[in-house]
């Protein structure tokens, strides 16, 4: 850890004690990532290597119980603390933990049978399967409950038909957990694990984004894919609820990772600040600089501790999964984090950018790629808004849900 | 005409601010950014400068030298045209405007203020009908904020002088003709001059075209190495030793383009973001209808009230200041407004880009989407020409007096 960063493990040093090395072994992922990432960045291309780095260490089903594969079995704690980590070398690459894991593999978890788990949950863990979660479409952002795709049942298979939109490894998923209603209905929503090898399943990548250039961002659509019946996915017409239940651990991993861009733009910056001279002093000696930095450090902490507490909670949802009450907290908790440390993100990458001045305008420093691809943190897994009227309708009760 | 343009100009007609030579600059401008638009995106597309594009599509209607006197070539446009020419340019984006605010503002204003005869026949003249492109090579790696502080040098030679040092982020880099190039005496740290260039393979090198840039990738942004490149005697531009006064001569119109240029990013980011609120559907009723999406809108058309008059003012106080160049208290106030004028559009822009961005949610984060193109550009605007923090110190010290200029 940087001298004059919090060290978050000093606050839970039991967590230390447990899981210390788990979280080395992340620093070390990182740490070899890193050069490889700077490269793609700059390259604007897919970062293929980070499934290979973190296989090594066996780091890729990190919440995952043991009984599958590599299941590291961590908590929601450790588990955001490694997400902060992994946040500090980009959103891009976090975001592929954010699918493979968050929305892939816990919700199958959560939500499979024994049978489903072991098929995918063990591979998974490996590496060998990977993970996407298709809920967006076209037409359907902000209000999931309006998607189109749709199914029919034909000679003991699903049948698929529709198009997903904006899914992070959308094109280099193995499996990709995908929502659909019954033909010709507007209820009953269900949730399938679709092998992207099946035949009519086809995947484009997305090229022109703002930011997250390693990251496969993609659309597909899918022309009568069949689907074996062994992967409905949760019981019927439950669809919507497992999709709420999985961007609960979504939108957690983006806050964490938000957490994480914030303590790798105060890092470039601190560093900045002493060894960049212009008019023969130091550029942190400058009180305009300064400024800058306190509201950085200041948004990290603030994010870091909304977003362990709502990790927390989740944990001891998790523990009592009938428990309303206890769910409601970790609901709006989570999306208080999302929702604050995405914006404490891009807040302090823009800050970070100001005090790099002319070096600001370059992606060869750090803090203007994390403001272009933290910019996508306010939009998915719930925009800006939408977490808004989750966090005041969790507050004042469902009957005043305004999303309508 | 573009709706909203067109509402300003006849809104400034009425009140008496503007007269028809603003109106007929401002109709060149107009068909000459219907005409750039598609190109634009295209090059934007592909991440690549597109310069040659902008000088023949501005040049076809004459833009290239807006200020310039007509008996110098140019369309005798004044500050407060020049400013409107460039709020229609800014709705196609900061990377035209960035290359005409060098020609216009930058290279072309010094030319005519400080520049001999013999100067404004060879480089004042092609320049304003777009035969010479001409850069303004002020900053350096180590000199950004603090330009006093830059390094390259300049020599006596025989019939001129000889310039050696490094010029970083300077627009319009590989296609010039011919830089305004600030130098100090070899040895020494005062007496900076300003010297005319021209383009030469041998001794001024286009060392990179700025790839790893973060937006305005339709912009020639180069870094270049001036090894004893020659300028002979008769291109000195003004008096020796006043280098840093010639420089600010650019930047003070400068600054008024850029920020001109930020209030038709504004513009633009109001007509997408009202164009996708009326048509995008979202939980059963347009997303226009929704108050979270109302209020980005409100706030982007507050943001284009915010930045307009202050630059309409700013221009209409240089234009003031242009017919009394040697009044130095219309060059304080010109130069007082103008710098507000420049970090309060380049604020509204940015933050109008992110609002409009939102409001096309994941669409939105896509250089497909003009709010996404905006969003990125946007941010070199609050840098260059004057970064924001160091900005704000000048505003201060304009209030507070130049005792209290606290730079250092």
């Amino acid at each position: 850890m940087q001298i004059g960063l919090t060290d978050s493990h000093a606050t839970y040093p039991d967590l230390i004690e447990k899981h210390g090395d788990l979280l080395d072994e992340i620093d070390k992922a990182c740490k070899e990532l890193r050069p490889i990432e700077d490269r793609s960045y700059l390259a604007r291309r897919f970062n293929d290597r980070i499934v290979p780095t973190f296989r090594k260490y066996s780091l890729l089903g990190l919440p995952i119980s043991s009984k599958y594969g590599e299941g590291r079995g961590i908590d929601p704690l450790t588990y955001s603390l490694a997400l902060e980590r992994i946040g500090m070398e980009g959103t891009g690459v976090r975001t592929f933990f954010s699918g493979h894991i968050s929305l892939g593999q816990l919700t199958v978890q959560r939500w499979g049978d024994e049978d489903q788990k072991e098929r995918f949950l063990t591979p998974a863990t490996r590496g060998d399967t990977i993970f996407a979660f298709g809920l967006t479409e076209p037409e359907a952002g902000s209000d999931p409950a309006s998607l189109k795709t749709e199914f029919e049942e034909r000679d003991g298979n699903f049948i698929l038909n529709g198009s997903k939109y904006l899914i992070s490894n959308g094109s280099i998923a193995d499996a990709v957990i995908v929502f659909a209603y019954p033909k010709a209905k507007r209820e009953g929503m269900c949730a399938f694990i679709v092998n992207s090898d099946s035949k009519g399943f086809q995947p484009t990548q997305l090229k022109e984004k703002v930011g997250m250039f390693t990251s496969d961002t993609a659309m597909f659509e899918m022309h009568d894919v069949k689907v074996p019946k062994g992967n409905l996915l949760g019981p019927r017409g439950k669809g919507l609820s497992i999709a709420y239940s999985a961007l609960m651990n979504g939108r957690l991993s983006v806050a964490a990772g938000c957490v994480g861009v914030i303590r790798d733009c105060l890092e470039e910056v601190l560093d900045y600040s002493r060894k960049k001279v212009e008019a023969q002093k130091s550029l942190g000696r400058n009180q305009w600089a300064q400024r800058h930095i306190a509201q950085i450090a200041t948004n990290m902490e603030a994010a870091r501790y909304i977003t362990y507490t709502a990790a927390i909670v989740k944990g001891k949802y998790e523990n009592q999964t009938s428990n309303i009450e206890l769910r409601t907290e970790a609901d709006r908790l989570i999306a208080q984090a999302k929702y604050f440390a995405s914006n404490a993100a891009h807040d302090s990458a823009e800050a970070a950018v100001k005090i790099l001045g002319n070096d600001g305008q370059s992606f060869g420093y750090r803090s203007p790629r994390h403001l272009c691809d933290v910019r996508v943190t306010r939009i998915y897994e719930g925009t800006d808004e939408i977490m808004q009227l989750r966090i005041a309708s969790l507050l004042l009760g469902r009957d005043y849900e305004a999303y309508q | 005409m573009e709706e909203l343009f067109q509402e300003h100009l006849e809104e400034l007609r009425t009140l008496g601010l503007i007269g028809p030579k603003h109106i007929e600059i401002a109709k060149r401008m107009d068909r000459a950014a219907d005409e750039l638009y598609a190109d634009e995106v295209e090059f934007y597309l592909r991440r690549e400068p597109n310069p040659e594009g902008h000088r023949k599509t501005l040049g076809k209607y004459g833009l290239l030298g807006i200020q310039v006197p007509q008996a110098n070539g140019g369309l005798g446009g004044d500050a407060l045209a020049l400013a409107l020419a460039f709020e229609r340019l800014g709705q196609v984006g900061m990377g035209p405007v960035t290359f005409l605010d060098v020609q216009c503002c930058l290279t072309e204003t010094i030319l005519n203020r400080w520049g001999n005869k013999g100067q404004k026949r060879e480089y004042l003249t092609p320049a304003a009908r777009g035969k010479k492109i001409i850069a303004y090579c002020l900053t350096e790696p180590e000199a950004g904020s603090d330009p006093a502080s830059l390094s390259t040098e300049f020599e006596e030679a025989k019939d001129g002088y000889r310039i050696t040092g490094t010029k970083y982020l300077i627009t319009n880099g590989s296609i010039a003709d011919a830089y305004i190039v600030f130098a100090y005496p070899k040895g020494k740290r005062e007496g900076m001059s300003a010297f005319l260039v021209d383009r030469d393979e041998k001794t001024v090198k286009v060392d990179m075209r700025l790839k790893e840039k973060v937006g305005l990738f339709t912009s020639d942004t180069t870094l270049l190495e001036f090894n004893r490149a020659f300028s002979p005697k008769e291109n000195l531009i003004g008096e020796s030793g006043r280098g840093l006064h010639v420089a600010y001569t650019g930047l003070l119109s400068g600054r008024v383009g850029i920020a001109a240029g930020c209030v038709g990013v504004i513009e633009d980011c109001l007509n997408s973001a009202t164009e996708r609120a009326k048509s995008r559907v979202q939980h059963g009723k347009l997303i226009g209808k929704h108050q979270l999406i109302q209020r980005r809108i409100a706030a982007i058309a507050e943001h284009l009230e915010t930045a307009r008059w202050p630059v309409y003012a700013a221009a209409s106080w240089k234009a003031k200041h242009d017919l009394r160049p040697d009044d130095q208290e219309l060059r304080k106030l010109a130069d007082h407004r103008s710098t507000i004028a420049k970090v309060i559009a380049t604020r509204a822009a940015w933050e109008a880009s992110d609002h409009a961005l939102q409001v096309f949610g994941g669409f939105g984060y896509s250089i497909l989407s003009a709010p996404g193109r905006h969003y990125i550009d946007v941010r070199a605007t609050r840098i260059y020409e004057g970064a924001d923090e160091v900005l704000e110190l000048k505003i201060a010290s304009d209030v507070l007096g130049k005792e209290f200029e606290a730079y250092k």
